[in-house]
């Protein structure tokens, strides 16, 4: 499936209309839209219930000797020094922001990219092309914003 | 007819309240009273104007302002309706209004916040001449709550006296309370008419239970603004003010505010005749109340402030008994004397330097012959002896409560029979009894006051008052002897040719008619003879108690009689204190009960038992306090989805 | 599927205030003037400022006062674009994916009105503190193009991205006045809480496109009738029913409806109160437009009991409980910004009224033109109220400490307009007549009873009556209390701000004393609305 859009459905994803054909194909009393998934939340529940179960059977039969040693954090058998929670500078954040924004940018123009050419088909082409366009402009002003504002250097 | 310029008339003083309010402070004293004088007597004149124009048959001047609002069904025209009613309450508002801001000018003159003062008096002018123009419920209501707001701003005036503020915010809740009433009226009249137009609303058919539901939800309304039983209690406080204001606001005009909104609505309120029986009760049992207080009160602001309620108990005989002509009347009459009393207690208390207490008067006569005159003329005329208006005008609404078949058609059996034929003359007698009551407080505050010997400080000289406040007291002494031509019976307006003047021709067919038909006839003699002689026995029995040269014995004598009786009175009927019992205490045993709670887990477990440990855990619950903050919000906002999600699907 | 050109001129207030905004942000970092009188000696209002409380000291600040006007104009000409389309027949854009019709524009213009009204509060404002930059108009003005397109969106995807450009700029504008706790503590909580809430929102959109297998409106409200009717996927009824509580619950949050109000309070002390009044007025706005938009265009259709008669009740205890803990909630306040913020939980209690009533299709029209009306007079009403709030906290040099009732005491003798200015807004409010409010409160609650819900009209009425008690109390602060505090320096220019008060004055009165002329607009914009 290549097209984004189903013509006639107007939304932008297709109706999920297979799982319900195959159930009524195969004959399946399947009143309900969300049975397919039945077997995920069977597989949820048992996992939850085993790892209650475990959790609990553990305390009840184990033995408990708790002692200061047990208790305290073991850091390469030498007693911890300091605080455990680093402070990283306020500028790895403010990079670390800015990368991803411009990664989801990345994320976006690459369907884009791929999709170009259908599109053009469509005649959405230039829409498409100017769309993308605006959305990088925008982008490119908030990073001359930023460069300008000096958040980039990192001194 | 239609016009435009009726607007004129509530726009005029609302600019003179805006100039007095903005610059007031800057203007010259004597531009200020200028501007507060000439707005209100140029509206009267346009009044006038107005009124002398009413030609025909129930005539009537409109005024559509503007489109006001409307909302899907709702239309509402900002639109104002002068007719012979409304004219007759503009020319009060407005004559006696224009008297008191007159006699203001000399009142007010040393007080400091005197541009204040005509900035609001102004704006209450605006405001109680649009609740009486407005041709629908909605504009009335505006009026009705502008004239509250400036009774309480002007009953706080001095605000920096805690009781004097306190006295205002009293006023202003207790008659919240009658508003809501009024408010849900209003609702419900559009809801059962689709209109909020008073010539819509009583031409329109009313089914019995929507009119009672309305008129007794209006009547609540009626009860606050009008000092009713049981929301009378914020009339005498209200006395806090400065006293031309007890005599504009709380005496003439925006007390009878009740009264004439029950006239405009008399169609709904016929279609109610239980309501009506309501109203009389009411009204009969307020009007016996405030007597029965007013005889025991020293302070002479009170005796009067409970006369005001004790005649608008009258008011509302009249129109719960139907005869709206007759409580009207009474309103308009009344609206002379009683300003012409309190301005004349103001005179008083001008003239001995705030003084406000009787047993320190005495003797006045010597010193204000012009106010003392004046009293004595308004004093004959509300004590109801034989020629003055008072004498009609009430006299006019017992006969009616007397004769009347109001009642009759509430308990009308098939048969034609009725069994209440005996609560209009129930009433009647209430009211007689009243008058009685009435005629004795009145001539003790005029013996007290004015004759015998001055009982004050050497170092008070009693004097009189200047012109700017002799002259308003001494038209409007004179007024209330003019305003007899209204209540004239007809036949004695025949001989002297003034039956154009009577009030109840003036006001035919603006009424409706009550379903049990019009009132019995009577005699007209016996009815007058009966008034006349309560009044004189009443006047005896204060002459005998407080004729010159006894004093006060008087209530010394009282005391010594029926202690019991006396001690009430004089407490008001413990009424304030009943409130208090009802509401205040349970309130206060609630609080000491938790007080005591807190005191004994929270002080003693925590305080007593190591301040350490206390510091500790303080520390910590703050530490928590700050760190959980977030969690705790983002919890209770995760608590409400699951609720909302829940109970979406249990219902679907 | 195809694009129109003119599509874009259906959300042009939205591009104008973005490109508005992108313009900020490049003279902030290109133009950069140096300001004359930043050399000569400060004020004393600056030296107050400095001393107390400025957040930003530079000796040397850029002359940056033109953004404050070229902000303005931008808003200015938003107001223009939403103001001029607004009698055209409403049309689809974007394939559906968005609407421009007069229920959208109003809200669009009355967003825009606010910001350009919040410009002249703010600019003074940030003066006294020396903070003016260009990111705290590039941000109203983000946050303003998010709300006009949550005006006008009608898709779920499109709702959340809008949702997000409005709710991001706010955040960081409730963090503006960097120095300081209070601020960063409101911000903070904002932005976890509104995460939150986001993320319930996009709970409730995947359940909805679960159920439909599209996240249109016009779709989902397709699958909402053939649900109804027994038709489509089984258990889709079940779907649309967590869908639509959650989508409300999402919403409940941004327009502060109890029980997901508690950011409120703390998010309106915390920000600068000329971002406060623009937060109260614009969210609101936007907030209910798209939530009667999920309600009515979604799932409104009257024969499904998914629609109206599933989400009505749940609306009406919203709108009761709204209005009862939020009047409540605001009488013991004394911090005259904190009793606003619990007057804006009690507000959007009323709004809720009127969202209650447009779940009866017959009353919908009336109902929508209440909400509208009221939103606009709230808005007005609102930025008037937290624009004087700007001004006292300048008079006391207090900024960002909130400030307590004993400020106000005896301001009428000082400065008679502010005074009345106050009063004024207050009473709007509390909805007493002649003022917007009281319009407002009338529309909505007889569309309200219109609609079949005379008690919960009722008890809106007793609680605004309660609610009068707290709204007077500043009033009477401000008229009967001898003033208890010594003036301060006041606080510099105020030449705009009076002329931002002035307007939401004579906007408050012009819509209280005739407002025909505004519902007419209303009624002729948004007319065929729902149905």
């Amino acid at each position: 499936m290549r097209r984004v859009d189903t013509p006639g459905t107007g939304g932008y994803f297709p109706r999920p209309q297979t799982a319900r054909l195959k159930a009524n194909d195969e004959g399946i009393a399947m009143d309900s839209y969300l049975t397919p998934y039945l077997p995920i939340l069977v597989l949820l529940l048992l996992a939850g219930v085993m790892c209650v179960a475990i959790t609990f059977f553990a305390t009840v039969l184990g033995p408990r000797r708790i002692t200061n040693i047990k208790e305290a954090a073991f850091e390469c058998g030498s007693p911890t020094t300091g605080d455990p929670h680093a402070r990283h500078s306020v500028k790895f954040f403010l990079v670390a922001l800015l990368f991803i924004v411009f990664d989801v940018e990345s994320v976006f123009i690459y369907p884009w990219g791929a999709l170009l050419r259908d599109l053009n088909g469509d005649g959405l082409g230039w829409f498409a092309y100017f769309e993308m366009m605006s959305f990088m402009a925008t982008l490119a002003i908030g990073l001359v914003y930023v460069w300008r504002k000096g958040a980039l250097e990192w001194t | 007819m239609e016009v435009n310029w009726l607007h004129l008339v509530p726009l005029l003083p609302l600019i003179g309240a805006a100039i007095c309010g903005l610059v007031g402070k800057w203007l010259p004293k004597g531009w200020l009273y200028a501007v507060a004088l000439a707005s209100v007597l140029l509206s009267f004149c346009i009044g006038v104007t107005a009124f002398s124009n009413l030609e025909g048959e129930n005539p009537q001047i409109h005024e559509l302002v503007y489109n006001w609002f409307a909302v899907g069904s709702l239309h509402v025209d900002l639109g104002f309706t002068l007719d012979r009613l409304s004219g007759a309450l503009v020319l009060v508002i407005t004559g006696v209004g224009f008297l008191i801001h007159l006699y203001s000018v000399a009142y007010m003159d040393d007080d400091p916040g005197y541009w204040r003062y005509f900035a609001y008096l102004n704006l209450f002018v605006a405001a109680m001449l649009t609740l009486v123009l407005a041709d629908n419920l909605v504009a009335m209501f505006i009026g009705w709550e502008g004239v509250g707001l400036c009774s309480y701003l002007l009953i706080g005036f001095w605000f920096d006296d805690d009781a004097k503020a306190y006295a205002g915010r009293k006023a202003f809740v207790v008659n919240r309370i009658g508003d809501f009433g009024l408010m849900i009226g209003i609702f419900v009249l559009f809801t059962a008419t689709g209109s909020v137009n008073f010539a819509q609303i009583n031409a329109a058919p009313l089914t019995l239970g929507l009119a009672s539901a309305a008129a007794a939800l209006m009547f609540l309304g009626a009860c606050g603004k009008s000092a009713q039983l049981p929301l009378y209690i914020w009339l005498p406080d209200a006395m806090a003010g400065p006293t031309p204001v007890s005599a504009l606001i709380h005496a003439a005009t925006m007390v009878t505010a009740g009264v004439y909104m029950i006239a405009r609505l008399s169609h709904v309120y016929v279609s109610a005749p239980g309501v009506m029986a309501v109203v009389a009760i009411v009204g009969c049992l307020t009007a016996l109340w405030g007597a029965v207080i007013g005889t025991a009160q020293n302070d002479i602001k009170k005796v009067l402030a409970y006369s005001t309620v004790s005649q608008l108990g009258f008011m509302f005989i009249g129109v719960g008994v139907g005869a709206f002509f007759a409580g009207t009347m009474h309103l308009v009459t009344h609206a002379f004397f009683k300003a012409c009393l309190f301005l004349g207690s103001g005179a008083v208390i001008h003239g001995l330097y705030g003084e406000q207490d009787m047993t320190r008067m005495g003797g006045l006569r010597k010193y204000m012959p012009h106010t003392r005159a004046t009293f004595a003329i308004a004093t004959i005329a509300i004590t109801g002896v034989l020629p003055l208006s008072g004498f009609f005008s009430k006299d006019e609404i017992l006969a009616q409560a007397w004769h009347t078949r109001a009642f009759d058609f509430l308990t009308l059996t098939p048969s034609g029979e009725s069994h209440l034929t005996w609560l209009g003359f129930v009433i009647y007698a209430v009211g007689t009894l009243t008058a009685g009551l009435t005629s004795f407080y009145m001539w003790r505050c005029y013996l007290v006051t004015f004759e015998g010997e001055y009982r004050g400080g050497t170092d008070v000289h009693p004097h009189e008052s200047p012109w700017p406040m002799t002259a308003p007291l001494w038209i409007l002494a004179i007024l209330s002897v003019l305003a007899l031509v209204l209540g004239l019976p007809e036949s004695w307006a025949r001989a002297l040719h003034l039956e154009s003047f009577n009030w109840e021709r003036f006001t035919d067919g603006m009424f409706a008619q009550v379903r049990g038909g019009p009132p019995r006839e009577g005699s007209l003699l016996l009815g007058f003879g009966i008034a006349w002689v309560v009044a004189l026995f009443g006047g005896l029995t204060a002459w005998t108690l407080y004729k010159p040269g006894t004093s006060m014995t008087g209530d010394e004598r009282f005391a010594r009689a029926v202690p019991a009786v006396h001690r009430a009175f004089v407490n008001k009927l413990y009424v304030d204190e009943f409130y208090g019992w009802l509401i205040l205490r349970p309130t206060w045993r609630f609080a000491k009960a938790l007080w005591h709670w807190v005191d004994a887990t929270l002080i003693d477990g925590l305080f007593v038992n190591g301040s350490a440990q206390a510091v500790e855990w303080t520390a910590r619950s703050a530490r928590r306090f700050q760190n959980g903050n977030v969690q705790r919000y983002a919890a209770v906002l995760a608590v409400g989805v699951a609720a909302l999600v829940l109970v979406f699907l249990v219902r679907g | 599927m195809t694009f129109n050109a003119n599509d874009l001129l259906g959300v042009l207030p939205a591009i104008i205030l973005s490109i508005g905004a992108l313009l900020l942000l490049m003279s902030e970092v290109f133009l950069s003037t140096t300001r004359a009188a930043a050399q000569a000696p400060a004020s004393p209002g600056e030296r107050v400022a400095q001393t107390a409380t400025a957040p930003e000291i530079s000796s040397t600040q850029p002359d940056r006062r033109y953004q404050a006007w070229l902000a303005a104009g931008v808003a200015a000409l938003g107001l223009w674009a939403a103001l001029s389309q607004l009698g055209d027949p409403a049309i689809s854009l974007f394939n559906g994916a968005a609407m421009s019709d007069g229920f959208g524009r109003v809200v669009a213009a009355t967003v825009c009105g606010a910001l350009l009204i919040s410009c002249f509060v703010a600019f003074g404002y940030l003066e006294w503190l020396r903070a003016t930059r260009g990111e705290f108009y590039a941000l109203t003005l983000f946050s303003a193009a998010g709300m006009c397109l949550l005006a006008q969106a009608t898709d779920l995807i499109v709702i959340f991205v809008s949702l997000e450009v409005m709710s991001l700029a706010l955040y960081a504008l409730c963090a503006y006045l960097r120095r300081g706790k209070r601020p960063a503590e409101a911000a903070f909580k904002y932005f976890i809480l509104g995460s939150f809430a986001s993320a319930i929102f996009l709970y409730g959109a995947a359940l909805g496109f679960g159920a439909t297998g599209s996240t249109r409106l016009a779709d989902i409200a397709a699958g909402v009738r053939l649900a109804a009717t027994g038709g489509g996927p089984g258990g889709s009824a079940g779907l649309l029913f967590a869908s639509v509580a959650l989508l409300t619950a999402g919403f409940a949050f941004k327009v502060a409806a109890v029980p997901f109000h508690m950011w409120v309070p703390d998010v309106y002390d915390g920000a600068p109160a000329p971002v406060t009044g623009f937060m109260a007025a614009g969210v609101k706005a936007a907030a209910f437009a798209v939530l009667v938009r999920i309600l009515v265009s979604g799932f409104g259709d009257p024969s499904s009991s998914i629609g109206p008669h599933g989400w009505q009740q749940i609306i009406v205890w919203l709108a009761a409980l709204t209005m009862f803990f939020g009047n409540l909630l605001a009488v013991p306040q004394r911090s005259v910004k904190r009793m606003l913020a619990y007057s804006s939980i009690a507000h959007a209690g009323y709004l809720l009224v009127a969202v209650a009533a447009m779940g009866n299709a017959p009353s919908r029209p009336d109902a929508t033109q209440g909400l509208l009306f009221y939103l606009a007079s709230y808005g007005a009403t609102v930025i008037g109220a937290f624009g004087v709030v700007a001004l006292i906290e300048r008079k006391f040099a207090l900024a960002g400490t909130g400030d307590d009732l004993s400020s106000w005491a005896g301001l009428s003798e000082r400065h008679p307009a502010l005074a009345a200015a106050m009063s004024l807004f207050m009473l709007s409010l509390a909805g007493v007549p002649p003022t917007a409010g009281f319009m407002a409160k009338l529309t909505v609650f007889r569309s309200a009873i219109e609609a079949g819900l005379a008690p919960l009209a009722i008890f809106g009425v007793l609680t605004s009556v309660a609610g009068l008690y707290y709204y007077l109390r500043v009033v009477v602060y401000v008229y009967m209390v001898p003033e208890g505090r010594a003036d301060s320096v006041p606080g510099g220019r105020v030449l705009s701000a009076s002329i931002a008060l002035a307007s939401c004055a004579l906007i408050v009165l012009w819509m209280g004393i005739m407002p025909g002329s505004f519902s007419a607009m209303i009624q002729s914009a948004s007319g065929s609305f729902g149905r």
